[in-house]
């Protein structure tokens, strides 16, 4: 059905951030794999004969599947996806931790192959597909909760963090649902956009635009998890993407100022510890760069919801999101707008307007003629 | 209903379909003078469309035109002829079989015309046609 006139403003440029979302998202095959592929990791890390066995392990995801924000990378084909096995009672230092998650990936047949080991975590490679992150860690006594600890081979310690809680802050922030809790945690449903709140759009949006802006792994690209919270924290709570990703821009925006000279804080809402925001202390050139994104993107998009009619605004969600999504996105408006014109749900007004349900007068059947 | 009997169709002159525009389509500026009437205004609609200032002009006796004056239609960048016109500034809403002088041209036309507009600017961006339609055949172009 055509969007109501009632947002006549942001009807029409949210639909089409709505498609361009769907369309960077898992598809609903690619989510399935990904499922099946989580599950039968978390199965293989807690099995018998598992070194994890008696540790109590809890496997769930992080990150953007947990949070319903995924984004297919512009230059490769592959999603990051990412688990956390999440010990209870490991009582070892955090390289033997790493190592025995590591050697147990590797012990496994079909997991052999598919094993790098990066500086926190362990990469699976699915080619084609997706990479599926392992993440060992310990219950962090200390700070209670859901907080963990994780092991950085690089410092050779522990890293504090807490990504189901930070999946839980996401969840209230999008006015979404409370954090279920179970032994293996379920990945939740994928979801089509459309039942998706407009932080997880606005999210998505974000991550995109960042991956147009910078090179592929380009060191001062800001990182998912600082975007995921700058939104979150900015997120009012209005139902229309495009007036929801403009006021978190400026909201981003009006903290940089009150930061100047200094930068943005950033941690993880319920683990003050792990501060996100620890990169740019490490990477120089990497702040800069973020001000600059969210300066030309606040501008760009701001004139988005001043642009009429779909030629305009498609062209512009092409420059800022790239040409393929955008078109293909004008495709399905216009392809809805078809469906209503045949099935008779097209209407005029007497303001002139084109849109659907009763108010108005029912537009006749007709066909376009000529060459 | 049933098919007793069909209502008599009552050609709808100039003057009757210049007042159905006025009611229908309080944007417009109608206008009718010997025998001729002009419908003038935005044919664009808010949000699928810019805005669009274009003629709808009905002479007794002959179908409606359409044209479209400003902005200018427009080619696509890769040289694409703009489909279901009859001349550049002339888009082809309907087929010559869908209209009929006692059809309100306010009820027909104008949403014709709107919806064409809506799919041009589609087509602009796409390439592709998707509002459907007929073409003439070959030997009548």
């Amino acid at each position: 059905m055509i969007i109501q006139s009632a947002s006549l403003e942001t009807g029409l440029v949210d639909e089409i951030l709505l498609y361009v979302c769907e369309r960077l998202q898992l598809t609903d095959t690619q989510h399935a794999d990904a499922v099946r592929s989580y599950q039968a990791v978390g199965e293989w890390l807690q099995a018998p004969g598992s070194p994890f066995y008696y540790v109590a392990p809890t496997i769930y995801p992080q990150g953007s599947m947990a949070l319903g924000t995924t984004v297919k990378p512009r230059h490769r084909e592959e999603f990051d996806l990412d688990l956390v096995l999440d010990l209870a009672g490991w009582s070892d230092g955090p390289l033997s931790l790493y190592q025995a998650t590591l050697d147990r990936l590797r012990s496994h047949r079909d997991y052999a192959a598919r094993v790098e080991p990066l500086r926190r975590c362990i990469r699976l490679h699915y080619a084609g597909q997706f990479h599926l992150d392992v993440l060992p860690a310990r219950r962090d006594l200390a700070r209670g909760g859901t907080c963990i600890e994780v092991p950085d081979r690089t410092l050779g310690g522990w890293k504090p963090s807490n990504p189901k809680g930070f999946r839980g802050w996401f969840e209230v922030r999008s006015e979404l649902r409370g954090l279920a809790r179970m032994e293996q945690e379920p990945v939740p449903g994928n979801g089509d956009a459309r039942s998706k709140t407009a932080l997880q759009r606005a999210v998505q949006l974000l991550k995109r635009r960042r991956d147009v802006v910078f090179a592929p792994d380009a060191d001062e690209a800001p990182r998912s998890v600082l975007l995921t919270t700058l939104a979150g924290e900015a997120f009012k709570g209005s139902e229309s993407t495009a007036v929801s990703l403009l006021a978190i821009l400026e909201e981003i925006e009006d903290r940089i100022k009150a930061a100047w000279p200094g930068h943005l804080d950033v941690a993880n809402p319920t683990n003050p510890d792990e501060r996100f925001s620890e990169i740019w202390e490490r990477e120089p050139g990497g702040y800069p760069a973020f001000v600059d994104y969210v300066r030309d993107f606040r501008e760009r998009f701001a004139e988005l919801l001043h642009r009429p009619g779909l030629e305009s605004v498609t062209r512009l969600v092409g420059e800022l999101f790239g040409e393929e999504v955008a078109q293909a996105a004008a495709r399905r408006v216009t392809e809805r707008f078809r469906a209503a014109k045949d099935t008779g749900r097209l209407t005029l007004g007497t303001a002139g307007i084109l849109a659907s349900g009763p108010a108005g007068r029912q537009i006749r059947p007709h066909s376009f003629y000529g060459r | 209903m049933g098919g007793s009997f069909k209502r008599r169709r009552r050609v709808l002159g100039p003057r009757e379909q210049a007042a159905y525009l006025r009611q229908a389509c309080p944007w417009l500026d109608v206008r009718v003078a010997g025998g001729c009437l002009v419908a003038r205004g935005n044919f664009g609609s808010v949000p699928w469309t810019r805005p669009y200032q274009g003629r709808i002009v009905y002479e007794i006796g002959r179908r409606p035109r359409t044209f479209i004056d400003d902005p200018a239609l427009k080619r696509r960048n890769d040289g694409l002829p703009i489909p279901h016109v009859y001349a550049a500034d002339q888009p082809c809403t309907f087929h010559p079989s869908n209209w009929s002088p006692d059809q309100p041209i306010a009820l027909t036309v104008v949403p014709w015309l709107m919806t064409w507009l809506v799919f041009y600017e589609g087509w602009r961006v796409t390439g592709d046609w998707d509002g459907g339609g007929l073409h003439p055949p070959a030997n009548d172009r």
